[in-house]
This record gives C-alpha cells, sequence and structure tokens, in this order.
C-alpha cells in the first residue's frame, strides 16, 4: 500500500483544515454523530453552529411537549396524592428548558460575549419554575420533599440573583427541616453568600455548623472554607488543622457534588492551600521537615508533587533560600517532565546563587542535564529554543561545576573534590561538544585526583595529554596521568581488579610515552622506576627486572637505586630463579657506583639463594637420585672453588648420606675437604664420613677419614684421639709405616701421658726394627728420654742399650745399660718385663764376645797358668753375667742363659779335664787329677742341670723361636734366618672401590643398616680376605673378637681368620696364640685345630 | 497524526508524536487511546521507557481510565513509587490494578520477588506457587515465575524442587541459555556430575555465544576435578585463557568495550538485559527508519526522520554509556574469574596430590573393582552432534569416577 494514499486518507495533510474537539459533548451522545473509532470528529465551524441549533431546537421541543404533557397530567390529577411531585416534575421541566435556551440563544447568536437579551426567554423559564416551587409549598405544606423543594427555590433564586429570597429559603429549610440532608449544603451555600456580603462571622457560624455533619459531602468544602476563614484571619494552627481534616475525612478524594460547586476536587485544592499555610504556621520548621509533613498528607506522586512546587515557590517568595532549593531538589527526583526541570533548575540556581553555595551542584548539574537530555533529543522543541536552553543551562551547570570547585579547594577537603568530581563528571558526560569541555575536563582530572579517585584521574589526565595542543599542557597532564596511576597503586585495596590493572597498565603506558616524549625531563627517573615498578607488581618480573636492571645502571646514584636493587631482588626470589639472582649479584658486586650497603646486601642474598638454589636441586635429587646427584656433581664441578661450590657438594653429601649412597658419600666428603678445606662444614662432613665407615665396618676408609681429619684438624683432643685410632687400625692392617707416621705426629703434637707416650715409642721403635731399622728405633727412643719419667727411662735405657747393642754400638749401649741398670737396681723397672728383658738382652749380647774368648781360650801342651786363669776368669765372668740374667727373669734371655751357663760349664770341664798336669810328684799329680775329676764333675753336673733346667724351659714356652726351642736345635739356628711357616705376600689395599663389588656392597650396606650384625661383618671380613686385603679382614674380623658379647662360634671364626692372617703375615707366634684363642672359644673348632697343628708342626713340635 | 504514524508502520514517531500529546494533558478519550497504544506496544515492542513510562504513565494523574488500560497505569506507577521508597503510594496503585488482568499477575509476581529481596524466602514460593495456579497466566511471565521460584529452592539446596521447576519452564531451548547454566549448578550440587556437564555441554552450542560467561569454564573445572578427571580439569583452564585470552589481554591492554580486541567481551555485555533493550530499540528504530524513503512528502520525511535520527542518538548515548559502565564490571569479572582460574589449577594440583595419596592408600584391595573404571577412563558424549535434543538433562555423559585409579593420571603429577 501506498503509504501517502494513507496518509491522505487520514487527513494526516489537510493540516489547513480546522480540527476541533468536542469538549461540550462529553455528555453528548454520539449515536447521531459521525464521527471515527477514536471519537474525532471533522466539522466546519459553520456546519456545527447549525447543527448545534438544530440539536437544541429540536431539544426545545422535546422539552415543550413535556411541559405540555406535565400540565395536562397536573390537570387530570388534582387531589391525587403524588400532585406535588408533578409540579415538581413541572418545575424541572423548566429548569431544563431554560438550559437548553440558554444554550440555543447562546449559539444562534454566536457571540463570545453574553447578552442580557439571551438570559431573558431562559430567566423566564426559571421564575415559571420558582413559581411552581412556591405553589407546592402554599398548597401542599406537608409534601414529604419539601425540604427539596426550599433547597430547588433557593437555588433558583441564586441563579436570578435574588439572593435574600435565596438566604430566606435556606434558613427556612434549615430551620423546619433539622433532619434533612440537605441542611448541611443549605449551611455552606448561606457560608457562600455571607462570605460574598463579607459578613465573616456569619458565614463562619454557617461553616461551623456544616461540621457536625461528619458524613455530609458538603463537610470538606466546609472544612477547607472554614480554614479560608482563618487564614483570613491569620489563624494558621486552626486553618491547617482544618485543611488536614478536609484531605482526610470520609469523603476525601471524591468528586463531590453540591450545588453551585459543580465537581470539584477538594482534596486537591485544600492540599495545596496547605502549602501557603504551613510556610506562614511553621516557620521554623527545617525543609527535611516540611518534605516529611506534606508526603504524609500525600496520596500519590502526583499530589507530593504538585504541592511541593507550592511550597517550593512560596519558600522562594519568602527568601528562604535553602529550604527552597532542597525541595526542588526533591521535586527534580519525582518529575521527568524536562520543562518541570528546567523550571526547577531556574530556581535552585537562584537559590544557589542568593545563597553562595554550591554544595550540591553536582546533584543540580545532574537536574540540568537530565533535562536538557530530553529536550536535546526532542523534536517536540524548537531548535533554536533548544539551542538556548543548551547554551543558558551550559552557564548554569559550569557555573555551579567550577564554583563547587572552588569551595573544595578552599577547604581542601576531600568530600568536597568528591562531590566537585562528581558534578564535572555529569557536565562532562553531556556537554561534551562545549568550548569548555577541555578546560573542565582539566579541572576534573584536578578534582578526582584531589578527591583521590586516582585510577579515574589517570585516565583523564591521559585523555588531556592525547588530546592537548600545547606542549607544555601535553607535558603537564602526562605526568600527571603517570603520578596518578602510581597514586591509585598505592591504595591497593580500594582498587578492584579491573581498576588495577588499568592503573598498572595505565602508568606503563603514559609513563613509557612520558620517558620517550621527555628523555630530559627531571621526572624521568621517578617515572622509569615506576614503570619499572609496575611491571614488578603486575608479576611481570622479566620486564621488571630488565627496566630495573636499565634503571641502576642509569642511576645508579640516586635514592632509588636501592629499591629498585631490591625488588630486583625479590624478582628473581619470586621467581625462584636463582642463577639469575646469582648472576644479578655478580653484577651488583661490580658496579662501584652502587653504594657499600646495597653491594653487601645483595651479596648476602645471592649467598642466600645459592644456598636456595642447591637445595632444590636437592629436594629434585630426593625423587631421582641418580639424575639429582649427577646435577649435583655437574653443578658442584661448575661452580668449582666457589662457595655454591660447596653448597652443592656439601648438599651431596648429606643427601647421599640420606640416601645410604656410601660410596658417593665418601668421595664428596673427600672432594669436600680437599677443594674447600677451609669449609665450615669440613669437622661435621668428616665425622659423618668417620661415622659411616664405622657403621659399615670399612676400616681402611675409616683410616683414611680419621687421617683426614687428623690432617683438617691438628691439635685438637679429637684429632688425637682420630689419630690414635688410625694409627691402630694401620698397625692392625700391617702398614708400620703409616701407623709410624701417626705415632710420630702424635709423640711430638700432643701433650700425652706417660705411659701413652712410652707405648707408642715403642710401637713405633718396634715397627722401625720390625723394618730393619734399628736406628730407627734408637732415635724414636732417644727423642722422647727427656719427656720420660724415671721409671719409664729405665725402660728407655734399657731397650736403647739393647738396640745400641744390635747395631754393635757397645758404648753407647753401655751407657744406657748401665743407667738402666742402675735405676733397675734402685728398683725403678721392677716388675717391667720389658725392662727386665731387654736388660737381659744386652746382658746376654754382652756375654757373647766374652763367650767366645772363653771358648777361645784353651791350653796348649803345656800348662799355662796364666790361660787357666784367664779362662777361669772369663768363666767367671760369664757366669756372673748369666746369673746376673738368670735374675731378670726374662723368659726367653734366661732359656738361652742357662744353654750359655751349660755350655761354659761343660766348656770350662773339658778345659780342666783335658789340661795338661803341672809339674808336681805323682801323688800331687794323682792328688791333683783327683781334684781336677772331682772339679770337672761337678761342672758337668753344673752343666748338665743348666741344660734340663734351659730344656725344660723351652718346653714349657714351646716358642716358635728356633734359639729357644730344645738345645740342640737351638744351637744349630744361631745368626741364621728363621722361615715363617707359611708367609704369603698378599698386600691389596681395597677403600672406597668397595662400592663397585656387589657382594661388598651389599655387606657394607647391610652393616650400615645393622652395625650388630656379627655374621655379616664376618662375612665382610672373609670377603676382604678372599680378595686378598688382608689388613681390612684383619680389623674386621679383630673387631668380632674383641667383642666379648659376640657369640663364641663367630668370636673362634674371628680368631681364627685373624690367625690365618697372621701365619700370612709370618707373625707365627701370634697366629697360634690367635688359634689358640679361636680354639678356647670353640674347641671343635677344625680350621682353627689343623692350622694350629700345622704350625706347631712347622716348629717341630709335634703333639 | 500519531494515528497515522502508528499505521503507517512508524511506531516510534506515532509513540513520540504522542507522547508529546498526552504531556500537554489532551482530552480523555484521546489520552485513553494514546495509554490503550502505549500498553498494547509496551507488551510487544522495544520503546523509550524513559520517554513513555516515566514521563507519561508516572507523571500524571488519570483518574478517568478505563478497566482495560488502569492496569497497566497502576502497575507502572506502582513500580516506580516502590523504586523510590513511596512504598503507601506503590501499594496504593497496585491495589487499583483490577484483578485477573496481565498487570495484576505481573504485580503479584513483583509482590513475590519482593517477598525475596526482603528474605522471606518461604513466603516468596508460597507467593509463586500461587502465580503458577492461576489459569490466564501469560506464558512468559509464568516462566520467568518458573525460574524464581527453581533459583529460590536452588538457594534452599532443594535441588529436586527446583529441577522440576526447572522442567515445566516452557521458553524456546535457545532463550534457555541463561538458566542451562543454572541447571548445571544444580546438577553439579546433587553430585549429577554427567547430567551438570551435559547442560554445560549443550551451552557450547553456537546459538548461546552471546550467552557465555566464565563461570561456564569454572562449573567444568569444578566437575572435572570432582570426578579426578584432572587432565582435563586443567585443560579447561587453558580452554578458559583459550576463550577470553584475547579479551583479558584487550583488558591488560586498556583496550575499550568498542575495540575489535574486546568482541568477545561485547558479546556477554549485549546479552545483559538493559544493554539488550536498547540495542533491540534501536534496531527497530533502524527498521522504521528505512520506511521514510516511501514518503514522497519531503517536509513529512525529512521530520519523521529527525524524530528517528534524534531517537537513535539518544539511545545510543544511553546504551554506549551503559556498555561501558558495564564493560568494567564484566571487565573486572573476568579478572576476577582469571585469579579464579589460576587458583583452580592450584586447587587441582592439590587435589592430584590427594588423590594419590589416597589411592595409594587404598589401592590394593579395591584394586579389581577398579579395573572396570580404568577402561572407561576416557569421557564419552553419548550426544555429540545432537544439542537440539528437547530433553538436554537426559543427555547421556559418560563422566566416570576416576579418583580411585591415579596410575592413569599420575604421569600429570
Amino acid at each position: 500500500m501506498n503509504i501517502i494514499k494513507s496518509a491522505i486518507v487520514c487527513g494526516l495533510l489537510s493540516m489547513s483544515t480546522l480540527i476541533t474537539v468536542n469538549y461540550a459533548s462529553a455528555e453528548t451522545s454520539f449515536d447521531n454523530v459521525n464521527v471515527d473509532d477514536y471519537g474525532f470528529e471533522k466539522v466546519d465551524k459553520s456546519a456545527e453552529q447549525k447543527r448545534l441549533i438544530d440539536k437544541f431546537s429540536r431539544d426545545k421541543s422535546q422539552m415543550d411537549k413535556a411541559i405540555t404533557n406535565t400540565k395536562t397530567l397536573i390537570q387530570k390529577s388534582q387531589g391525587k396524592i403524588y400532585l406535588p411531585e408533578l409540579y415538581v416534575r413541572l418545575a424541572e421541566l423548566y429548569i431544563e428548558k431554560s438550559r437548553i435556551v440558554y444554550f440555543l440563544r447562546r449559539t444562534q447568536s454566536g457571540a463570545t460575549i453574553k447578552s442580557a437579551m439571551e438570559s431573558l426567554e431562559s430567566n423566564a423559564l426559571k421564575i415559571q419554575a420558582i413559581e411552581t416551587y412556591q405553589r407546592i409549598i402554599n398548597q401542599y405544606p406537608g409534601f414529604i420533599d419539601m425540604d427539596k423543594v426550599h433547597f430547588y427555590l433557593a437555588h433558583e433564586f441564586r441563579e436570578l440573583n435574588r439572593l435574600k429570597e435565596m438566604r430566606g429559603q435556606y434558613l427556612t429549610l434549615i430551620k423546619k427541616f433539622k433532619k434533612s440532608e440537605l441542611v448541611a449544603e443549605s449551611h455552606l451555600l448561606l457560608a457562600d453568600y455571607y462570605t460574598d456580603q463579607k459578613k465573616l462571622n456569619a458565614a463562619k457560624k454557617h461553616l461551623k455548623a456544616v461540621l457536625k455533619y461528619p458524613n455530609s459531602s458538603a463537610l470538606g468544602i466546609a472544612q477547607y472554607k472554614l480554614a479560608w476563614v482563618h487564614i483570613s484571619k491569620k489563624e494558621y494552627k486552626q486553618a491547617l488543622k482544618l485543611l488536614e481534616k478536609s484531605i482526610q475525612g470520609p469523603n476525601a478524594g471524591k468528586e463531590v457534588d453540591i450545588d453551585s460547586y459543580g465537581r470539584v476536587d477538594i482534596r486537591s485544592e485544600a492540599f495545596n492551600d496547605m502549602a501557603f499555610i504551613y510556610s506562614n504556621h511553621y516557620k521554623e520548621a527545617t525543609p527535611q521537615e516540611a518534605l516529611a509533613y506534606f508526603k504524609k498528607y500525600s496520596w500519590s506522586r502526583q499530589s507530593y508533587i504538585l504541592v511541593l512546587e507550592k511550597l517550593a515557590y512560596r519558600y522562594l517568595v519568602k527568601k528562604k533560600w535553602s529550604h527552597a532549593g532542597l525541595i526542588y531538589r526533591q521535586l527534580a527526583t519525582l518529575n521527568h517532565q524536562p520543562n518541570k526541570l528546567l523550571e526547577y533548575v531556574d530556581n535552585i540556581y537562584r537559590v544557589v546563587k542568593e545563597l553562595k553555595s554550591f554544595e550540591h551542584a553536582h546533584e543540580d548539574v545532574k537536574v540540568i542535564v537530565k533535562a536538557l537530555s530530553s529536550i536535546k533529543y526532542s523534536i517536540h522543541v524548537p531548535q533554536d529554543v533548544k539551542q538556548k536552553a543548551l547554551e543558558d543551562y551550559e552557564i548554569f551547570a559550569r557555573d555551579m561545576t567550577t564554583r563547587l570547585h572552588q569551595r573544595a579547594k578552599k577547604s581542601n577537603s576531600v568530600k568536597h573534590f568528591e562531590l566537585s568530581s562528581d558534578a564535572y563528571q555529569i557536565y562532562l558526560g553531556f556537554f561534551k561538544e562545549n568550548i569548555y569541555f577541555d578546560k573542565m575536563q582539566s579541572n576534573y582530572a584536578q578534582a578526582l585526583f584531589n578527591a583521590k579517585r586516582f585510577a579515574k584521574a589517570g585516565n583523564v589526565f591521559e585523555r588531556l595529554a592525547l588530546n592537548s595542543e600545547q606542549p607544555k599542557d601535553k607535558k603537564r597532564h602526562l605526568y600527571s596521568a603517570t603520578l596518578s596511576f602510581y597514586e591509585a597503586l598505592k591504595d591497593r585495596e580500594t582498587l578492584n581488579y579491573y581498576e588495577t590493572v588499568q592503573s598498572q597498565s595505565g602508568l606503563a603506558q603514559t609513563g613509557e610515552r612520558y620517558v620517550s616524549s621527555y628523555p630530559n625531563s627531571k621526572e624521568v627517573p621517578n617515572v622509569l622506576f615506576n614503570i619499572a615498578w609496575i611491571r614488578y607488581d603486575e608479576g611481570k618480573f622479566d620486564q621488571s627486572i630488565a627496566k630495573f636492571s636499565d634503571f641502576i645502571k642509569i642511576y645508579p646514584n640516586s635514592k632509588s637505586a636501592k629499591a629498585a636493587v631490591k625488588l630486583i631482588v625479590d624478582a628473581y626470589t619470586i621467581k625462584e630463579d636463582y642463577p639469575g639472582l646469582i648472576e644479578f649479584g655478580k653484577t651488583v658486586a661490580a658496579n662501584k657506583q652502587l653504594s657499600k650497603a646495597i653491594r653487601a646486601g645483595v651479596a648476602s642474598i645471592a649467598s642466600t639463594a645459592q644456598t636456595k638454589m642447591v637445595s632444590s636441586m636437592t629436594v629434585a635429587s630426593i625423587d631421582d637420585w641418580e639424575n639429582g646427584k649427577e646435577k649435583l656433581m655437574e653443578f658442584a664441578q661448575k661452580h668449582q672453588s666457589s662457595s655454591m661450590g660447596a653448597q652443592a657438594l656439601n648438599a651431596l653429601f648429606i643427601s647421599s648420606k640420606e640416601k645410604n649412597d656410601l660410596k658417593t658419600m665418601q668421595m664428596t666428603g673427600q672432594n669436600i675437604i680437599s677443594s674447600y678445606p677451609g669449609s665450615k662444614d669440613a669437622d661435621s662432613v668428616l665425622k659423618s664420613m668417620i661415622q659411616a665407615s664405622i657403621a659399615t665396618s670399612q676400616y681402611r676408609v675409616l683410616a683414611s677419614n680419621l687421617e683426614l681429619y687428623a690432617k683438617q684438624f691438628a691439635k685438637t683432643d679429637t684429632t688425637k684421639s682420630f689419630l690414635m685410632q688410625a694409627a691402630n687400625i694401620r698397625q692392625a692392617m700391617n702398614q708400620p709405616e703409616l701407623a709410624n707416621r701417626h705415632y710420630r705426629t702424635l709423640l711430638a703434637q700432643f701433650k700425652l701421658p706417660q705411659s701413652e707416650r712410652l707405648a707408642l715409642t715403642v710401637l713405633l721403635a718396634n715397627n722401625e726394627q720390625q723394618q730393619g731399622n734399628v736406628r730407627g728405633a734408637i732415635q724414636a727412643f732417644n727423642k722422647q728420654t727427656k719427656a720420660f719419667n724415671s721409671e719409664n727411662l729405665v725402660e728407655t735405657h734399657a731397650r736403647l742399650a739393647a738396640l745400641y747393642s744390635e747395631i754393635a754400638q757397645d758404648n753407647r749401649a753401655n751407657q744406657h745399660f748401665q743407667v738402666a741398670l742402675k735405676g733397675f737396681n734402685n728398683g725403678q723397672g721392677k716388675g717391667n718385663s720389658v725392662v727386665q728383658e731387654k736388660l737381659s738382652e744386652y746382658l746376654y749380647q754382652q756375654a757373647t764376645p766374652t763367650l767366645s774368648k772363653f771358648n777361645d781360650t784353651q791350653l796348649q801342651d803345656v800348662l799355662n797358668q796364666d790361660v787357666v786363669a784367664q779362662k777361669t776368669e772369663l768363666f767367671t765372668q760369664l757366669q756372673t753375667s748369666y746369673f746376673s740374667l738368670l735374675d731378670l727373669g726374662s723368659a726367653k734371655w734366661s732359656l738361652l742363659a742357662s744353654y750359655r751357663l751349660y755350655e761354659i760349664h761343660d766348656e770350662y770341664a773339658a778345659f780342666l779335664d783335658g789340661a795338661p798336669l803341672p809339674d808336681l810328684s805323682a801323688s800331687e799329680q794323682i792328688q791333683y787329677e783327683e781334684i781336677i775329676a772331682q772339679k770337672v764333675a761337678e761342672y758337668r753336673t753344673q752343666a748338665q742341670e743348666y741344660l734340663v733346667a734351659g730344656q725344660q724351659l723351652a718346653e714349657r714356652l714351646k716358642s716358635f723361636d728356633p734359639l729357644m726351642t730344645d738345645y740342640e736345635t737351638s744351637i744349630t739356628q744361631t745368626g741364621q734366618y728363621v722361615v715363617p711357616f707359611s708367609e704369603k705376600e698378599m698386600d691389596n689395599k681395597i677403600t672406597i672401590e668397595a662400592f663397585d663389588d656387589v657382594e661388598l656392597r651389599t655387606l657394607h650396606n647391610r652393616m650400615s643398616h645393622d652395625p650388630k650384625d656379627l655374621v655379616t661383618l664376618m662375612a665382610l671380613a672373609q670377603a676382604y680376605y678372599q680378595r686378598g686385603d688382608t689388613g681390612q679382614a684383619f680389623v674386621i674380623a679383630q673387631s668380632v673378637s674383641d667383642n666379648t658379647q659376640a657369640p663364641l662360634d663367630i668370636q673362634a671364626h674371628a680368631f681364627n681368620l685373624q690367625g690365618q692372617i697372621a701365619i700370612e703375615r709370618g707373625f707365627d707366634q701370634l697366629a697360634r696364640e690367635l688359634l689358640q684363642n679361636a680354639l678356647v672359644k670353640e674347641p671343635s673348632h677344625t680350621s682353627a685345630k689343623l692350622q694350629l697343628l700345622n704350625l706347631l708342626n712347622h716348629y717341630g713340635y709335634a703333639e | 497524526m500519531g494515528i497515522c504514524l502508528e499505521k503507517l508502520g512508524f511506531t516510534h514517531a506515532a509513540m513520540d508524536r504522542l507522547a508529546n500529546l498526552a504531556a500537554r494533558k489532551p482530552n480523555t478519550r484521546i489520552m485513553a487511546y494514546t495509554l490503550e497504544m502505549f500498553e498494547k506496544i509496551s507488551r510487544s515492542e522495544p520503546f523509550d521507557y524513559e520517554q513513555i513510562i516515566l514521563q507519561i504513565v508516572n507523571d500524571q494523574d488519570f483518574d478517568f481510565i478505563n478497566t482495560d488500560i488502569s492496569g497497566f497505569v497502576h502497575y507502572y506507577q506502582g513500580i516506580q513509587d516502590a523504586k523510590t521508597q513511596h512504598a503507601d503510594w506503590a501499594q496504593d496503585h497496585f491495589s487499583k490494578i483490577p484483578k485477573g488482568t496481565y498487570y495484576y499477575h505481573r504485580f503479584l509476581h513483583y509482590a513475590a520477588l519482593r517477598e525475596y529481596q526482603q528474605g522471606n524466602k518461604k513466603e516468596a514460593i508460597e507467593k509463586f506457587k500461587d502465580i503458577l495456579l492461576l489459569t490466564n497466566l501469560d506464558h512468559k511471565l509464568a516462566d520467568e515465575s518458573r525460574w524464581a521460584l527453581a533459583r529460590i529452592y536452588y538457594e534452599l539446596n532443594k535441588w529436586q524442587l527446583a529441577t522440576d521447576v526447572y522442567h515445566q519452564i516452557t521458553t524456546p531451548i535457545v532463550e534457555q541459555a541463561s538458566f542451562l547454566l543454572e541447571r548445571a549448578w544444580i546438577s553439579y550440587q546433587q553430585k549429577d556430575y554427567e547430567r551438570a556437564m551435559g547442560f554445560l555441554y549443550a551451552f557450547e552450542a553456537p546459538s548461546f555465544k552471546q550467552f557465555f560467561t566464565p563461570e561456564y569454564f569454572i562449573l567444568k573445572s569444578f566437575i572435572y576435578k570432582d570426578v579426578c578427571h584432572f587432565e582435563s580439569a586443567l585443560s579447561i583452564s587453558d580452554e578458559f585463557t583459550g576463550r577470553y585470552g584475547k579479551s583479558l589481554t584487550a583488558i591488560y591492554d586498556r583496550k575499550q568495550a568498542s575495540d575489535v580486541q574486546s568482541e568477545e567481551l561485547l558479546y556477554v555485555i549485549l546479552a545483559k538485559q538493559d544493554v539488550k533493550d536498547r540495542w533491540d530499540f534501536i534496531q527497530a528504530l533502524e527498521a522504521e527508519k528505512q520506511l521514510i524513503s516511501d514518503i514522497d512528502y519531503e517536509s513529512l520525511a525529512q521530520h519523521i526522520n529527525s524524530v528517528y535520527s534524534l531517537k537513535i542518538s539518544k539511545t545510543s548515548k544511553v546504551m554506549t554509556d551503559l556498555i561501558n559502565n558495564e564493560f568494567k564490571v564484566r571487565a573486572n569479572l573476568l579478572l576476577e574469574f582469571e585469579e579464579s582460574a589460576n587458583l583452580m589449577r592450584y586447587e587441582i594440583g592439590v587435589d592430584m596430590y590427594q588423590s594419590v595419596a589416597k589411592a595409594h592408600f587404598e589401592t590394593k584391595g579395591n584394586s579389581a573393582t577398579n579395573t572396570d573404571d580404568n577402561a572407561r577412563s576416557s569421557v564419552v558424549y553419548g550426544f555429540q552432534g545432537e544439542y537440539w535434543n528437547d530433553e538436554l538433562g537426559h543427555l547421556q555423559v559418560r563422566l566416570p569416577n576416576k579418583c580411585k585409579s591415579f596410575e592413569d593420571w599420575e604421569l600429570f603429577f
């Protein structure tokens, strides 16, 4: 369908056509009128006039007929009871006709001004009605509705302005028909009459009379009017009470149809008038109280708006500015009509100017914008009006906003700045095209900043910077933006997520822009710092580190350098980037422009970082030990000679200990000690290594660890103890040279008790001697002579005597012997078997040349007395020597002395027996021979006794020393090397590599878990033995055999193994003892038995 | 003119013209006709709420109006009074709404909601139930009441009742998007994880794109996490980042709602009711504006064009302000969800750890029963490709509980 056609149909384009709305037709039927569905009628004015004339003419005609008919009926109804009612109907018809005639004449004349002629016919009809009513009164005094007749009559009198007669009728009604429902209305109408007559007291009297009829529809009007009577007398209190009652009465809000009043809404009238009275009566009421008062009596928003408008205006008139202002603002919240809103704004503006108070400017600007928004986008407001409104009210809004800002500046109150920024925001949200926009925006930014709304301020400053044309402004705004974002982030808790991100990114973006645009500005360091800080704040640590690092490079002396360094350190720490932190530490250390305190601080933190780094690797190694171990090792290697390397090794050491990776532990420990001898952990590391090697019974490693400890920590009690133990182990492992090294150290560096010192010296000397270094042994003793007491000196001298004697330094030997002997004879060294033995040995050795000489001293064919004397002298000397030796009680030397005594006695006996006879007489010769024979026999007897004694002693000692066996063997062995039973070369020395051997590792680990597991311990000893490490095997076995708590069979096993090792070492005597011990512990020990038997057999013991 | 404009299809121009007329308090017939028209259009088309409801319907007394439109007037006047804390006036208006009418039912709905807002949930439930018993209840209003009732049941942890009420909602499936998520939450609370996942899976349909909320991802993660599908739970967290990563980047880069990088977020914002209303209104205005080209009478065309241009400008400004404000709200929410997603990742890690410990602790005795579950270790969506099934809640999603089968995901730990 073509729209244009449709528009024509609707008459849309017939704009020139008069369109009137038939207001008068509200009560008229539309039946005969050509109206459309919507009630609109399109008519020509003359036609309409004609139509009305026709209509009223028809009505008049019909009315005439009705009157005629009524009259006819009256005539026919004379005497009837209902006749008065017919008269009443007739009077009403006259009145109706009077109205129609009036309209007819008015319509016919077409004039706008009423004329007397037009009313002539109408008034005549009214008079007819009056006459009719009077007839009823006169002829039918008992008519039941007589009160109505009087009331209608009074009405018609008023219509005809016959007021006195009207008054008479009302008074009659009031007087005669007290119970009539028309009494109240009559009073009301009489009050009106007196009011018009300015007889207020009379009026008041009648109005008060109405109050006696609470159910009357006249009540509200009466109250209202009575109130006005009070008002006229300035009796506001009473007036207000009456009005309050008026709007709250039973008929309040209902339209009343009282004669002459038409349909009035007395409630609205009364309510609106209350505004006037309230302001007069409650002069001290606050605006809030006023609002509350009227809210209480309002029945709808519309009624509230109307009364408030009146009240506000009233206050305005009375120059109660703050009251008016507050009420207009309240109105602005209730009303949405743009024109009304602007009216309010006008008045508000007047108020604020009068008050010079702009504290509500933010609300007022809001009202302006609310109103202008509707106007601006309305097609119904002409463009010029619209433009003017926009311009005028922009000025209002700007003025109020800036004045509010000024006030805030003056008070410097955050709250005021908040209000000010609110006002600016509203203003700027609407007046965008205004020439003051930029200036207002600048003010807005400042207000926001001062209101501590920093995030918003940053955004606005940034916008200003972007739009500013003046370079100076651009720079200032950009810096302000950066500063605002920074300030926002200082109070993070007040920001939500979005504001936080906005501020963070805003700071970075504006800051970077500022730095690139104004690199020489004095603010640049501050901005750069904050850019870096914000990256940190955002958790963008890499960027933050980079930017802070740049900052430090450029501004090492700035106040913020310290903070920058701290934040870099924090960033690395949070990232757990310890290598990075350590590298940064190096950079800081190298930057001499930074203060010492900063560098020291970072160094300390870097050190901690190293620890953390190692810790993290250590933690990682817990789950994957092999990989973790390798990494730690690599790390330690990579950072060799640094504290980080030391920490890594230490961590590796501890972890390996935890993981029971003993090889790694020992190797790492050694690495720590060798690479970081000064490490504070060295002591604990070494002790742990020692502890571990003890727990695993890895004695060779233990000895090494003890030695390492001794090397590392000289001159402590622990060191002494450890060194002693190391020496013992070395000794037991048959490593005399190593043992001696420790003995020497102990003797030289530590204060030792006499007995201990002597024991160590002896061990040292014995080892030297064992290795064929007699001079070494002598040196050992000589070094200690000054340190020994007299008791020990006797032994030392005795030993030295023996040693010197052994190397044929007789003088020295004798010197020492003499000293020793003197001491011994003085009671020192009594009971000391060593002294006894050594003195014996010395005596024995010293006697040896004499013995040779004695044996060589022989007579030739002649009896040479000198030779005999020399022989005898030597015999005596030897006897003395050997007897002295026997007195010392040394078994070995006593045995040998016995043999020698046997020999010298036998020799001397042979000497005497074979000596030529002296030149004597025969008798003398016989006698001489008898005497000699007797002596010889005596010596031989003694010789035999010595031989037997020696043999018996040898038998008892069962020594493996051939010299100490039976005499025959003894003399054959003199000066010859004794072949041990079964000496072998077995010098494998297994240390840490034991952990590469599955069996050994298993056994060691088992020991580690249960150090009391003696079965495993013996298996370990056996394993070492099998691998040729007899030293280790011996010590392990010894640890078992020394354990008195160990089961006998295991002890026997240990002794047996030790015996076997002793045999292999060539220590047959020791072996015999050990094997014997084995058999003591377990007599049926087959191996021990067999070995011992073989050993004894080797030395010629058959049993 | 207003009538003709309406007949010519310029509904908004007609309303504008009649509103202007109504503001000048014309005779009762014009006013009655105008109000009838406003009432009719307000129920079926987008319109200028401020101009029609606030400035015309609310600001005047209409004592003369008939029963048909008195409900409309009193309802909106009552609502406005209630909004501005004038409860007694509001009540007066509500009391004048003719019983049994559409607006009376809306008032009942409003009254029930008001009970809920005042914390009287039981009373609210009773009122909603009464509403739903009414015979001539508008379908849309009925669904709104059901929806509100279901939500109250949900808040009271009455899952089954909530579910039952949701089932009664007759609104077409595409329009159900916003409560699919709620139903998913209900199923989740009932530990019916498979059904909850079904709702969520349906939610992925392209038609629901504008209804997407980050909450969807969080719930999905919750479900996966609760049944120990940790790998899937973690992937959801990644999915969230994938979906909103661009928007998040835009936020971090301080982009505005109007920037193309914020597109994803803008979809969400446009689904918000007040924004949507404005958007729909602008669309309607634009569509009506197209009709101007059919008008030969230039002055009239210019006049109507101005009406539309001004209205579009105003509504666009209002909508832009709404979008900008909503953008801040949504952006904040998204950032909050991003944090939640991060926390979720952490929680998943913790749960994985705890599950490992628990599973190790409980293992041996239950190994036989676990085997069966392990065989179905992957999530199977039995309804793939069938988004438009009427029975979303019955869609088959097999989501076996893997909390006792740690071997499958131990490698992630």
